[in-house]
């Protein structure tokens, strides 16, 4: 009996062994052997890439691209170097400043460093998605006193896309919850697992968000809004205050309709009606001009208390196409976007000491 | 292997596969008996909730429920105006005393005569009447609909819930939706259930051991929350602006208190939530806070005024909030005063 007993558990364990198997092979095949997603998971509250890893992801049918990341969960080059070297620019923020959908090297934060350190290497980016500046500051702080420790230039990102949407939002259930270990080792083993997740977020995002449309113009009054940007100001301005850096800026992201509201018509084809489109398309000029007044009301009171601000929405020519700065599927920024970043950092980082 | 042997290895596991299945259903069927016999019939889940007609939920009216609640049976009487019954109120009186709030008010886990409304009415006599509008799962801004369909005369109290009321502020729908006269989760489990299942007994007994020995943790109320500072300001003003706006225009007396978080009344709680906190000090504080929770901690060596493993109020903190309330109240009762009253200021930060 006792055998038999046995037996038959080690046959059922088989089976589901075999089952997974397949499950996973499937998942990889489909997605070509890329990851769908990033695969980050919450550790001490904050959104964390896996420490040591070089992984592909391919996004929608991008190309795939690789990302590197150092023992602390950075990204960094994928280019070996030979003898390692410290980062001297040091990046945080959200998916933005990560490099959403393409190499290390086309990031601002591999411009800046390569022009001024001679090397993408001396770059690092802690950023990820669902990252948001009231949980960045805990991630600086944690790692201010060793990895941060050589720094020279310090850019922190406030992502206008959607941080204060994620700052308020995030507040009405869990927050600052760690995932369980075996959501953490599915997250960033299982391809299955991503896709499963990719997909569950995404229909609960269908559910949740209209698309291209910042939430918080429809989830809180102007009256909120305001103190969440005047909160969200003061959190980036004590995040920066806290690191000791030669040189600390802070980026403002904007959204892409913000700066160009036609851009909007990209989202169309997420609207499954027409009437619904047009209804959200005639807010956008109101919801543009919104979000120009909160970008001035916190880069003024960052600058008040001596902050050194670089507003990108400044630097993307109005008149432009936005196809050359966003991207085509969501508000992130394309590697065109980040060299302007660039070039205004070096800009304002001209006639200073590097330092070494 | 033969044909024959074939045909007998599959009646082999035909067979296993009837007595597998036969045994089961027999031992469910026994265990349900069982857990049956054990509760003396009593339901073991609260099931006198009913849906409106937008999705939302009711109590059900002209119902009275006993079930298991923590080990003890509790009663719940809703009236036909579908109002948790307080025990003791007349029909009439000079003065309709409105008491709005979520399942703190309502008495989660309480007898119909332990409730903070049935403890006012007994502390205050025949001359007021109160009546409970307690709805578990409500939050401020459906507390707001609940006063704006009072007669602006009559005073109310308003309870917030430290606990999980910055939570229920984000909408005016709650978090919580119907089920076969339960109130679930809208994506947790229960809500996948069919009908009979969630009045087994034996799925309710399992329920309640799994909660029991595999405890899930709770999110921290987000005044506590140091990931969710800036949320939990803007949210705080949203109550300010609306709920108590709206008090501030009433004509008779409206008052607005807080049932502190159960973990500032006792320490050991705070294992039961996450993050974890290594010193429970708010940051944002709904407004009429102190004045409860100095009661609550005066009494809290001698009296359990919280529910074992439950934020709710016992019945002996019912008890003592009805006390302070009324304690503070009772100078009022000529509804000369056009003002809300907090007893002390919130902690809100104010837009500059």
């Amino acid at each position: 009996m006792g055998r038999y007993v046995l037996r038959t558990a080690f046959r059922c364990t088989l089976l589901v062994v075999i089952i997974a198997s397949m499950v996973e092979i499937a998942a990889r095949m489909v997605n070509s052997g890329y990851l769908p997603i990033i695969p980050y998971t919450i550790e001490r509250g904050v959104p964390t890439l896996p420490a040591n890893v070089s992984f592909e992801v391919q996004f929608d049918d991008d190309n795939p691209v690789r990302y590197v990341t150092d023992g602390n969960g950075f990204r960094i080059s994928e280019q070996e170097t030979g003898a390692k070297r410290s980062p001297k620019v040091f990046v945080a923020g959200d998916s933005q400043v990560l490099g959403y959908g393409f190499a290390f090297s086309a990031t601002f934060a591999a411009i800046v460093a390569d022009a001024m350190y001679g090397g993408a290497d001396r770059a690092a980016i802690l950023g990820s998605p669902g990252m948001d500046p009231e949980i960045l500051q805990y991630a600086i702080a944690a790692h201010k006193q060793v990895a941060l420790a050589d720094t020279r230039l310090a850019i922190i990102a406030l992502n206008l896309g959607n941080d204060l949407d994620e700052i308020f939002t995030g507040g009405s259930w869990y927050r600052g919850i760690d995932q369980p270990q075996v959501q953490g080792w599915l997250i960033r083993n299982s391809v299955a697992y991503m896709t499963y997740v990719q997909r569950s977020y995404a229909k609960a995002l269908d559910r949740t968000l209209v698309p291209g449309v910042n939430r918080i113009f429809y989830v809180t009054s102007p009256e909120e809004r305001v103190l969440l940007a005047r909160e969200t100001a003061d959190v980036l301005l004590s995040a920066a205050k806290s690191i000791a850096a030669q040189r600390v800026i802070v980026l403002i992201v904007p959204q892409d309709v913000q700066v160009f509201p036609g851009d909007f018509g990209k989202y169309r084809k997420y609207f499954a009606n027409a009437d619904e489109f047009a209804g959200w398309e005639a807010r956008i000029p109101d919801i543009s001009s919104g979000l120009r007044v909160l970008e001035a009301y916190i880069a003024s009171r960052m600058e008040d208390a001596g902050l050194n601000v670089v507003r990108v929405s400044r630097l993307l020519p109005a008149n432009g196409n936005p196809a050359v700065y966003f991207s085509r599927t969501s508000h992130h920024l394309t590697p065109a976007a980040h060299r302007l970043i660039a070039k205004e950092l070096l800009s304002r980082m001209h006639g200073e000491d590097p330092g070494e | 292997m033969s044909q024959t042997q074939k045909k007998k290895r599959w009646l082999r596991i035909g067979r296993a596969v009837f007595w597998l299945f036969t045994t089961f259903v027999v031992v469910v069927f026994s265990l349900e008996l069982l857990t049956r016999a054990i509760a003396r019939g009593v339901d073991p889940l609260p099931g006198y909730f009913a849906p409106n007609s937008d999705g939302t939920y009711q109590l059900a009216a002209g119902t009275k429920t006993r079930y298991w609640h923590s080990g003890r049976i509790v009663t719940v009487t809703v009236t036909d105006d579908g109002h948790r019954i307080v025990p003791g109120a007349p029909e009439a009186a000079a003065i309709t005393l409105h008491i709005i709030g979520d399942s703190q008010v309502f008495g989660w886990g309480l007898n119909d005569e332990e409730t903070v409304p049935a403890r006012i009415q007994a502390f205050l006599g025949s001359n007021v009447r109160v009546v409970n509008h307690g709805l578990p799962g409500l939050g401020p801004l459906a507390y707001l609909k609940i006063v704006a369909q009072l007669p602006s005369e009559d005073p109310v109290i308003v309870f917030l819930t430290e606990m999980n009321d910055f939570q229920d502020a984000y909408d005016v729908i709650p978090s919580l939706t119907h089920h076969c006269g339960f109130i679930v989760l809208p994506e947790g489990p229960g809500k996948g259930l069919p009908c009979f299942l969630l009045r087994s007994h034996l799925v309710g007994s399992v329920m309640d051991l799994r909660s029991r020995f595999i405890p899930e943790k709770i999110p921290l109320p987000l005044g506590f929350n140091p990931y969710a500072r800036i949320s939990a300001r803007v949210i705080c003003r949203r109550i300010e602006n609306n709920l108590i706006g709206y008090l501030n225009r009433r004509i008779g007396e409206s008052v607005v208190s807080t049932i502190p978080w159960e973990a500032l009344v006792d320490p050991d709680r705070l294992a039961a939530y996450a993050p974890s906190l290594a010193v429970v000090e708010p940051h944002t504080r709904l407004p009429g806070t102190v004045g409860l929770l100095k009661q609550l901690k005066s009494v809290a060596t001698k009296k359990r005024t919280f529910l074992r493993n439950d934020h709710h109020l016992s019945a002996e903190g019912a008890d003592v909030v009805a006390r302070y309330i009324v304690d503070n109240w009772r100078g009022d009762l000529e509804l000369s005063q056009i003002k809300v009253r907090t007893y002390e200021a919130s902690n809100c930060v104010g837009v500059q």
